[in-house]
């Protein structure tokens, strides 16, 4: 019951941060100098079909009724239409954001597996090479700049040593020959339920590439955090009990420790998740990866504001749902966590 | 714990190199592509989706590459004729043409198609402004009624708005179209599309050509903006033919083993409008002092490695209509010194506003090197970089307070000069292209009369051009930059490519063997 009325008061709340992006996004859109009309005409429009194309759009109407219009498409789950393409922002996020999820999350379980083990070695070693080594991985992967590492790997991995593709989902030969049928958009999974084997190979393959370089942020962070809130619990008196009664080490650190230390890390890698799918934009530019981050760069480069508008309000949707779930996960993980 | 993760890293490693092998019996053509392709509507796309259109369908008449004893052939359409006026054509079309679909290609289905892109109006639909009705006179005969003379034989050629879809998918929206689907009567069919990625086409079977040995039965376009990822591409065989590389580069892939440059100059060229109302500029003389002094050879050397050309005229070389006799400014600082002193700036002493879309750095750097060269007859050169709406609104609201020089790229959406000379220097009495507020009666007379012959005797019609280009070569209402080339990488092994300017970037895969 707490939980119910703790999730619908959160709920409330983030309705509040989704209006004023909304608001935001849209009032940017129309005071900015351009005609969107214009835009959507294509190159050299006729004076006529600008008109026309403004009367269609509804660009002639005030911004109060241009705004209730676009709010009622939105509640209608109508996201619009690209001004470039005239496709349905809809049909178009629906191919994009699988995409850019598997990236996501392919990159965020790479941080989780990795970092946390890390993490709790880190902790449970201070001062020893490990943790020194640690330390340093962990602060290149938070500072250095992620279209920096994508273009070394493409050239250790793809130049060097020819082991990896160097960008895009799939091979042209696996689209040509083994052509996978889409049905969720994640290409592991559409083609692990057909059983397509040579096509899962291969688009595991150019994952391999992009979802490593896009984990490096979340690594170093869950890496730290683990290692830091370690610390904090190895020093305190049950631990030093624990050890008394002879409880093994491997029990003690990871059953015992982490437990009560990965807290802090879960929120941070929560927050790093919805970051990751902003990150992702570099990522996929450079890997040639079709996702919502080059869906969204050409849309900016058209100022298709549409899509724009979409993409932001999509990219918010995504925040306030982690933050709610780290939230509720952390408040089911430790009773201390009142649920207020 | 330890063990696990380097058991996992071990496994990631030894699954890293095990490259995917796939069978390979198909003879495959794969054009690695710069651009998405925005809108596949074939009545409003007109973008660079024309170079899926031109091999998915037709249109009635064919705009031939230059060099060719013809201007147009005959594709959809087998023969056609207009009547003295040029105001009613009759089109006689191929017989046992059949669409994707399955449906018949008629007269009926060529009504609809064309109806379809008047009506939704969008893109390069206004190209058919002058039809006024179409008719379906039999089986095979279509006859136009045109509410004023125009080569309607041309028209039906363009690279966009004119193609023919078949009836059933004329009934569709545009959605369905950019879902990927289409119906035409062309020698390829969609056969899948995941947008922004990847495009794969499949021979047409019931080709009315028919086929033969060594043609291409699958085209993919792979898209990649990365130039430098095309440039691999090219130069490793993962691509058969791309373009869009930076100019300089061109010199060492033309030398690559395996590969061809092919240089044809384009239909597209950059001019610079002079505006003709405003001090200093509306004196004749001075905007023939400025013609003077932009240094062409500099630009096309240094932004263009040389292969651009400077322009002679606004008609583009290699088009009907250009005239290689016509006046061409050069880069002459004398001249222009003895100009601005007749005009009455004998040292210069003014400075001009020259504007150009912020992020094309072309256009910015010719701005450069112009100013140079102004800095030495004493006039001062203001480069602004502006949005391209900016830009145009500054040059429409009032051309008293406007731009002295607006940078400007021009392409025709069919193949006549008509496009050039009505769309920048025809007077408007609101402008609207005609940026550089040009106006002169006997110009406007003799575009009209050239564009009202154009449909029944080309030849004459050509001649009037060029007595119009005259007298805007005379007037100096433009400075005409250079014309862009066409610059296209194909694998050698490929044969039959030529490239047609008329349809931009456009490979025929049909003519294509290997």
């Amino acid at each position: 019951m707490a939980l119910l009325s703790f999730l619908l008061r959160r709920l409330g709340l983030s309705i509040f941060v989704f209006i004023g992006v909304l608001i935001l996004t849209f009032i940017v859109s129309r005071v900015i100098p351009s005609n969107p009309a214009a835009l959507y005409a294509g190159a050299r429009p006729r004076p006529e079909q600008v008109a026309e194309i403004e009367k269609k759009l509804g660009l002639d109407k005030p911004l109060s009724e241009q705004f209730r219009v676009y709010v009622d498409d939105l509640l209608n789950g109508d996201l619009g239409e690209s001004y470039h393409s005239r496709r349905s922002i809809n049909t178009d996020l629906s191919i994009f954001l699988p995409a850019t999820l598997e990236l996501v999350i392919a990159a965020v379980l790479i941080a989780l597996v990795f970092g946390i083990p890390i993490g709790v070695l880190a902790g449970a070693y201070p001062r020893s090479v490990f943790d020194y080594a640690t330390r340093f991985v962990a602060i290149a992967g938070v500072s250095v700049p992620s279209f920096w590492l994508a273009l070394i790997a493409q050239s250790i991995f793809f130049s060097q040593l020819g082991w990896l593709p160097l960008g895009s989902r799939i091979s042209r030969d696996a689209t040509l020959f083994y052509p996978i049928a889409a049905q969720t958009g994640f290409y592991l999974i559409d083609a692990a339920i057909s059983g397509n084997w040579k096509a899962w190979l291969d688009a595991a393959r150019h994952l391999i590439l992009p979802a490593l370089v896009l984990s490096a942020y979340p690594l170093g962070i869950t890496i730290r955090m683990t290692q830091a809130s370690m610390l904090e619990v190895l020093a305190e008196p049950y631990v030093a009990a624990a050890r008394a009664a002879g409880l093994p080490r491997r029990v003690i650190l990871f059953k015992l420790a982490l437990k009560n230390a990965v807290m802090p890390a879960l929120t941070v890698v929560g927050l790093s998740f919805a970051y990751s799918i902003t990150g992702a934009f570099l990522v996929e530019t450079i890997f040639s990866w079709p996702g919502v981050g080059k869906y969204v760069t050409e849309a900016v480069l058209n100022v298709d504001f549409p899509v724009i508008i979409a993409v932001s309000l999509v990219v918010t949707l995504f925040y306030i749902l982690v933050n709610l779930l780290v939230d509720v996960v952390q408040a089911l993980l430790d009773p201390r966590v009142r649920l207020v | 714990m330890k063990r696990l993760l380097l058991t996992v890293l071990l496994l990631a490693l030894l699954l890293a190199p095990l490259a995917v092998s796939f069978a390979q019996d198909r003879n495959v053509f794969v054009y690695g592509h710069p651009v998405a392709f925005p809108n596949l509507d074939p009545s409003s796309g007109n973008s660079n989706e024309n170079v899926v259109m031109g091999n998915v369908y037709e249109t009635l008449t064919f705009y031939n590459a230059p060099g060719s004893a013809e201007i147009l052939s005959p594709k959809l359409a087998v023969s056609w004729e207009a009547s003295e006026d040029s105001l009613t054509w009759t089109f006689n079309l191929r017989e046992g043409v059949t669409f994707h679909d399955g449906a018949a290609f008629n007269a009926e289905a060529v009504k609809k198609a064309l109806d379809r892109t008047i009506s939704i109006g969008e893109g390069s639909a206004w190209i058919f402004g002058m039809i006024e009705s179409i008719e379906a006179v039999d089986e095979l005969v279509v006859q136009f009624n045109l509410s004023y003379p125009a080569p309607l034989d041309l028209v039906l050629s363009a690279g966009y708005a004119a193609w023919i879809m078949s009836p059933n998918a004329a009934d569709q929206d545009n959605a369905w179209f950019n879902d990927g689907n289409a119906a035409g009567t062309g020698p390829y069919m969609i056969a899948s599309n995941e947008p922004g990625q990847r495009m794969i086409l499949e021979a047409n079977p019931d080709y009315w050509g028919g086929w033969s040995e060594g043609q291409f039965d699958t085209i993919v376009f792979d898209i990649v903006e990365d130039s430098t990822v095309l440039e691999q591409m090219i130069r490793s065989g993962d691509a058969d033919f791309t373009y869009s590389l930076p100019f300089d580069n061109y010199g060492p892939l033309a030398e690559a083993p395996g590969l061809s440059v092919v240089v044809t100059p384009s239909f597209q060229n950059l001019l610079i409008l002079l505006n003709t109302v405003k001090e200093p500029t509306s004196s004749k003389l001075v905007r023939q002092a400025l013609s003077y002094s932009f240094p062409y050879d500099d630009v096309v050397s240094s932004l263009y490695a040389g292969l651009g050309t400077q322009g002679r005229g606004p008609i583009p070389a290699n088009m009907w209509g250009h005239g290689a006799e016509l006046l061409q400014y050069s880069h002459d600082l004398d001249k222009a010194r003895a100009l601005l002193a007749e005009a009455g700036y004998p040292d210069g002493g003014f400075s001009l506003v020259y504007t150009h879309v912020a992020s094309d750095l072309d256009e910015q750097q010719v701005g450069e090197l112009w100013r140079a060269s102004l800095a030495e007859i004493g006039v001062d050169l203001e480069i602004r970089g502006l949005a391209w709406q900016a830009q145009w609104d500054l040059a429409i609201n009032d051309p008293g307070s406007a731009q002295e020089a607006f940078g400007f790229y021009w392409w025709p959406d069919y193949i006549t000069p008509n496009s050039w000379l009505t769309g920048m220097f025809v007077s408007e009495d609101e402008p609207f292209f005609n940026l550089s507020y040009y106006s002169n009666p006997e110009f406007d007379d003799l575009v009209a009369a050239a564009a009202s012959t154009s449909g029944i005797d080309r030849a004459a019609a050509e001649g009037i051009y060029l007595q119009a280009q005259e007298l805007l070569l005379d007037d100096a209402a433009a400075i005409y930059v250079v014309d862009l080339p066409d610059i296209h990488v194909i694998r050698d092994d490929v044969s039959g490519y030529v490239n047609n300017p008329g349809y931009p970037h456009v490979v025929f895969f049909y003519d294509l063997t290997r």
